[in-house]
């Protein structure tokens, strides 16, 4: 295990684009653990001026480097803090996507018979479910915190790693060195996590990388729509409470930073996703 | 090609059933008095006992489904909480206006993709090349509503071009009145969203053309079209772009469903009368009928038009017709 | 000793709905029909045949991961089919493989040490001092020395024929009284070819093995094998002692095999010389 994770690494860690990317989701980690330490104020607390006026979408200043809303919040504070649940539901969304996935696409492909057939026929009924509607419906009946949407992103996004995984796993069965295990007395459990295993997890690490991609947007998505987590502070809710203000075109300062944040995050995400890509999957190298 | 065709159109009703009774479940058996969902709260006792009657709500869990089933397959989606009327009354207009952005400009982000990627590819190595991979990533990475949002900011308010949003300019048409869509009004309405969406959903089909065309442009046979003494540019269209349209084609119905669940984001910020911004506008109300009602229809179209790219696939490919 | 009797393996050939037409029902690919042959402990015999004759499907039998459709095999007296399923593990101890593809033998992701060391895991024994001397014991062995120095290695970072002699100690590190080699050689170079070929004979004489050489190549027959049999369409056409077989064949088919035998020139008569396959041993 921990020589996939050094692989990992070393084969992300060429190219420009791999390492800018490491670095770029290192630092959103670093912010997502010290964001609410680090903010000059609280994020929903509301900020008045010397004379005791509300600060109401005031623009950038020295005090307030990225301005502030309509209600007078601190717009930097809300997106340091915004750091969190972006990673936190995204990272929690990959993890459990790995573990379903791969774990289904395991035992699907090696025992297949019925076993793989029905688990197919299962993925691919859900698999023309258009993801975020369907989020959000569940969401809206399930009550909105972060935990019901991860579980949510989780239950739609693990099909395609499991499909992924799925694919490998018919080829290697096939493979001699899996016969020689047989012959020693390997159980068939024993070849799955043994044996097979190994072989597929830069493939669904692969898979993941997209996945985390995906979760981010989805979360800021969901949270843009306004129905997000009600108590959490999210780059998502933030571009939703400027449109539902419906003053957000008159302050620039409040709608364009989420949107950058996000897209420098999931871009760094592409970024390692692409790198390590090119080095698992040989026929994609260029040039 | 006859029994490709059925098994795909056999493969789609069950889809469209499963989605159905997910549904179903989800609505009823989720903590809460079930019949919350289906009966609206504003009604007098008197006239929920009805509707409880008319909808079953009192016999087994089994009926209930089955009449579900079959008020579904007669376009029955019951009555809006809201407006007490049929809830197919107000899906109709809004199945249109979904089409109208979505179907065009998916056509035209592929088109569009597809070109742009292998150009790139032509061009690989370039300052172009390079530009075109960063910019798709980032636009890619970017969120589609902070997308639409920063272009109604910058082409609407600033520049002044485009409308901010909705339709057509409000109370320029009587209600529903189909003549509408033949104005230059709606054009002008639907140019915004329309190139926001294209420009959003092309970023995908273009890396991929790329990719597989500069693998494809590694293997023999381009080694050999090369030694026929074909032009770079014959060989890099002919034959590596003609292959690299298969995964192309496979794609289509993943990036379909994305158009479609997208739909719910374009709509929302450019505030244009589709499924989504209803589907998002009955559940903040809690009008659950016809939250369901549009979230089954997008349903239907995602699914839909993955049969449709399959066919088109098992046009492409004559391989996989006898799988 | 082992001891095989009308071994016979019968495919359905045609599977699913096909199998429903009228016409198609009944239609088996007889792979192995009625075969029959002995080995002592020590002995290699050679199985000799095409692609197709059904010689690796015989291997596959013997070693467990096929069932027979009739015929029995005996391992030192005791029927293996009923051995395996009484106690799979114990079984997998007396009868091992060699496979053809010495790379797609060996998991990439593990090492030598882990790769030789697994057939001792899946036995259950936990003791890793133990399983460590075996390993470095059974690779001095098969000719990887210093041990040390290849343990760390994986697959992709060995030559062929050191790939082939860790799938050789790895086959042997359970001492298995029965080896199955499956075309062990034909991927590899040519002057690889004598090497594994003299080991696998030096291992099946010190050890007592009993050994299946399974080949399409009759040119290293001579120097591995102390009898031959001949396999053609599933059935064995001729047995004997090795250069018997090779000097004076008798079946027709057995004939345009070693005419086959490529050689350097083609005037000279094709048989092993006996200076030749006394340096093999």
């Amino acid at each position: 295990m921990p020589s996939i994770i050094l692989d990992f690494f070393r084969a992300v860690w060429r190219g420009p684009f791999g390492p800018t990317g490491l670095v770029i989701l290192g630092l959103c980690v670093a912010l997502a653990i010290l964001g609410p330490a680090i903010a000059p104020y609280d994020p929903v607390a509301r900020n008045y001026d010397a004379a005791g006026k509300l600060l109401r979408l005031a623009p950038p200043s020295w005090q307030h480097w990225l301005g502030t809303t309509l209600l007078g919040r601190d717009v930097l504070s809300q997106m340091l803090v915004g750091a969190r649940p972006a990673l936190l539901v995204g990272g929690l969304t990959a993890l459990g996507t790995v573990v379903i996935g791969v774990n289904i696409g395991l035992i699907s492909g090696y025992f297949g018979g019925r076993i793989d057939s029905f688990l197919m026929r299962l993925t691919d009924m859900f698999l023309g479910l258009p993801f975020l509607p369907f989020i959000i419906i569940v969401l809206s009946l399930t009550g909105r915190s972060l935990t019901t949407m991860v579980i949510a992103m989780t239950l739609v996004m693990w099909r395609s790693t499991a499909r992924v995984v799925r694919a490998q796993v018919l080829s290697l069965r096939e493979m001699p060195f899996v016969a020689a295990a047989r012959i020693t007395g390997a159980s068939d459990l024993a070849i799955i996590y043994r044996e097979i295993a190994p072989n597929i997890m830069p493939i669904a690490l692969v898979s993941v990388a997209f996945a985390l991609a995906w979760a981010i947007i989805t979360e800021a998505s969901i949270g843009f729509l306004g129905f997000g987590d009600p108590s959490v502070v999210s780059w998502g809710s933030i571009v939703y409470d400027a449109y539902a203000s419906q003053m957000m075109y008159r302050a620039p300062w409040w709608v364009v930073p989420p949107g950058i944040a996000i897209m420098v995050l999931v871009s760094a995400v592409y970024f390692v996703g692409r790198a390590y890509e090119q080095v698992v999957n040989p026929r994609l190298r260029t040039g | 090609m006859a029994g490709y065709l059925v098994r795909r159109f056999w493969h789609m009703v069950l889809t469209l059933f499963a989605m159905a009774t997910l549904m179903f479940f989800l609505f009823r058996l989720l903590p809460g008095d079930p019949t919350a969902t289906v009966i609206s709260p504003s009604l007098y006792p008197k006239a929920q006992e009805a509707m409880r009657q008319q909808f079953g709500l009192d016999r087994p869990l089994f009926e209930q489904y089955l009449l579900y089933l079959r008020n579904l397959c007669v376009l029955d989606f019951g009555f809006s909480f809201q407006t007490n009327r049929p809830v197919f009354e107000m899906i109709q207009g809004r199945l249109l206006n979904t089409i109208l952005l979505i179907l065009p400009s998916m056509l035209a982000a592929y088109l569009l993709g597809a070109v742009i990627g292998a150009i790139a590819a032509w061009k690989r190595g370039g300052a172009a090349e390079i530009s075109l991979v960063f910019t798709a990533t980032a636009l890619q990475s970017a969120p589609l509503f902070w997308l639409g949002m920063l272009a109604i900011l910058l082409f609407s308010i600033k520049l002044d071009l485009f409308p901010i949003g909705h339709i057509v300019t409000p109370g320029m048409f009587p209600e529903q009145d189909w003549r509408m869509y033949l104005s230059a009004d709606f054009l002008h309405h639907l140019a915004l969203p329309f190139l926001v969406n294209t420009l959003y959903q092309l970023c995908f089909p273009l890396l991929l053309m790329r990719s597989t065309m500069l693998s494809t442009i590694g293997e023999d046979y381009i080694e050999l079209g090369r030694m026929k003494g074909l032009s770079e540019r014959r060989v890099l269209f002919g034959h590596a772009a003609r292959n690299a349209l298969l995964p192309l084609a496979t794609t289509l119905p993943m990036i379909l469903g994305w158009a479609v669940a997208g739909s719910v984001v374009i709509e929302t910020v450019f505030s244009w009368p589709g499924l989504g911004l209803l589907m998002i506008e009955a559940i903040s109300r809690a009008d659950y009928p016809v939250a369901q009602a549009a979230f089954l229809l997008i349903a239907v179209l995602t699914v839909f038009g993955t049969f449709i790219a399959d066919l088109l696939y098992g046009l492409l490919d004559p391989r996989i017709v006898y799988a | 000793m082992i001891d095989v009797r009308d071994l016979t393996k019968h495919y359905a050939a045609a599977a699913g709905l096909r199998s429903l037409l009228p016409g198609r029902r009944g239609e088996v690919t007889r792979a192995v029909e009625g075969v029959s042959f002995t080995i002592g402990a020590g002995e290699v015999l050679g199985l000799v045949g095409e692609s197709g004759s059904g010689k690796s499907t015989t291997g596959r039998l013997l070693v467990g991961l096929e069932t027979p459709s009739s015929g029995t095999i005996r391992i030192d007296g005791s029927d293996s089919v009923a051995a395996r399923a009484r106690d799979k593990k114990a079984f997998h101890r007396q009868v091992q493989m060699i496979f053809q593809d010495p790379y797609g033998a060996l998991n990439p992701q593990h090492t030598v040490e882990e790769l030789v060391g697994r057939p001792l895991l899946y036995q259950g024994v936990r003791d890793r001092a133990k399983v460590a001397a075996s390993v470095r014991a059974v690779l001095a062995e098969v000719g990887l020395n210093p041990p040390e120095s290849y343990i760390s290695k994986h697959p992709h970072q060995l030559s062929g024929g050191q790939r082939q002699r860790v799938c050789i100690a790895r086959a042997i590190i359970l001492e298995p009284r029965f080896l199955v080699a499956d075309e062990p050689v034909s991927m590899l170079d040519v002057s690889i070819k004598w090497d594994i070929v003299r080991l696998l004979k030096r291992l099946a004489r010190d050890r007592g093995i009993a050994m299946l050489y399974i080949t399409h190549d009759l040119a290293t027959v001579g120097a591995v094998c102390d009898r031959l049999a001949i396999m053609y369409r599933g059935r064995i056409v001729e047995t004997g002692p090795v250069e018997a077989v090779l000097s004076a064949p008798r079946d027709a088919y057995t004939r345009t095999l070693i005419a086959a035998i490529p050689s350097a020139d083609p005037d000279i008569v094709r048989v092993p010389p006996p200076a030749l396959q006394q340096a093999a041993l």
